[in-house]
């Protein structure tokens, strides 16, 4: 009996390079060059993120000296104070921003709650809200701030980042700069965040792009968005039966 | 507001719900007396009533913009020599300039930073 041929073993799990991809037929050439260009963005992920890291402890390291000037010395007491206060000023972002989605049943005043949380505590200088159909599978604009929104008022659900964010429910992060935005270019958004409601997205909220000021979205914000996401598509959608419950008690009367 | 008078005041002004609740949620555990406006001209009311030990002042607000509560405030007497910082959207220079023109103190931008807006507050207020 004839030997079969010795297969080539393949490890399980992911490929750790681009070269542990299997050789195969034409149709995986495009996913090894996109892992070829993926893996030749890493080394410079990493400097960015240990500048990053740097800078932070920089920053850190100069607010605790400021707050050792003025109380006396004590180092330790410094850093703890220094770091009982940032957490402090976050989990105040965190409480504003649920007890303004939570204060109303007026579905204009949540959408207004919305944008102040998006603008004022992420600090945003484009934004969008979309609501999903799923009847039409189209997603309406209902509201927005900054310029360039008027060629967007529906999206497919599945179509480009926004569409894909409603169809899929995941959220869709693309840290550029805001400088490299084109605005209005709803293609090529900062994050696309699914507005949930059982499960199911009611919504996206879409950030085009930050203040120039700001060059990327920080832990806070991730938290920021994660609580929108939970809790907005709730307050919009009690809003709206709130709304249906009143039309229906006039119809009554 | 309360009576106690022994607390510095601060007056805080901005037309964002959102942005005047953060304030008082940052600034509340350092005992002081907290006021709120909606408006320039509010503001403007409020600090010739209350005197404020210092005022918090948002630019772009209906009614009364930021930059002119800032000029009204410092061509009056009773105001002119309150501290004021004004809490901008926007980093750039133009904006920085036009507020140290109008005759304000210093500057934050936001997204507010909590232990920014702390240090700055404590410097001016020797708290």
């Amino acid at each position: 009996m004839a030997k079969a041929p010795r297969r080539k073993r393949i490890s399980k799990g992911w490929p750790k390079t681009a070269r542990d991809i299997p050789a195969t037929p034409g149709d995986l050439v495009p996913v090894r060059r996109q892992a070829a260009a993926v893996e030749g963005e890493t080394p410079r992920l990493r400097n960015r993120v240990a500048e990053l890291e740097k800078e932070l402890e920089r920053l850190q390291t100069e607010r605790i000296d400021a707050v050792v000037q003025g109380s006396g010395g004590d180092r330790l007491l410094a850093q703890q104070f220094v770091a009982t206060e940032l957490q402090h000023g976050d989990m105040a972002s965190l409480y504003v921003a649920s007890t303004r989605l939570q204060a109303t049943l007026r579905k204009q005043e949540v959408l207004a709650a919305i944008r102040e949380i998006v603008i004022n505590l992420i600090g945003v200088e484009e934004m969008a809200l979309f609501e999903n159909h799923p009847r039409t599978s189209t997603l309406s604009l209902i509201d927005y701030y900054g310029n360039g929104w008027a060629n967007h008022s529906n999206i497919p659900v599945g179509e480009g980042p926004i569409g894909r964010v409603a169809l899929t429910g995941d959220c869709y992060f693309h840290d550029l700069k805001g400088t490299e935005r084109e605005p209005g270019n709803a293609n090529m958004p900062t994050a696309c965040v699914p507005l949930k409601v059982d499960g199911v997205a009611w919504g996206v909220i879409v950030i085009l792009r930050l203040l120039p000021q700001k060059d990327r979205l920080v832990a806070l914000d991730y938290q920021l968005l994660d609580l929108l996401s939970t809790q907005a598509g709730i307050a919009l959608h009690c809003a709206e039966l709130s709304a249906e419950r009143a039309a229906a008690r006039e119809i009554m009367a | 507001m309360s009576k106690n008078r022994g607390n510095k005041r601060i007056l805080l002004v901005d037309d964002s719900e959102t942005v005047l609740m953060l304030e008082r949620m940052i600034l509340k555990g350092g005992s002081y007396e907290l006021a709120m406006a909606k408006d320039g001209k509010e503001a403007v009311a409020k600090a010739l009533a209350l005197r404020p030990d210092l005022i918090l002042m948002d630019v772009i607000m209906p009614k009364m913009n930021g930059f002119d509560a800032i000029r009204e405030l410092r061509r009056r007497p009773e105001t002119r020599s309150i501290p004021i910082l004004i809490v901008t959207t926007k980093g750039e220079e133009e904006s920085m300039e036009t507020g140290y023109l109008s005759g304000c103190n210093d500057y934050i931008t936001k997204p507010i930073d909590s232990l920014e807006l702390l240090t700055k507050i404590r410097s001016f207020l020797g708290t």
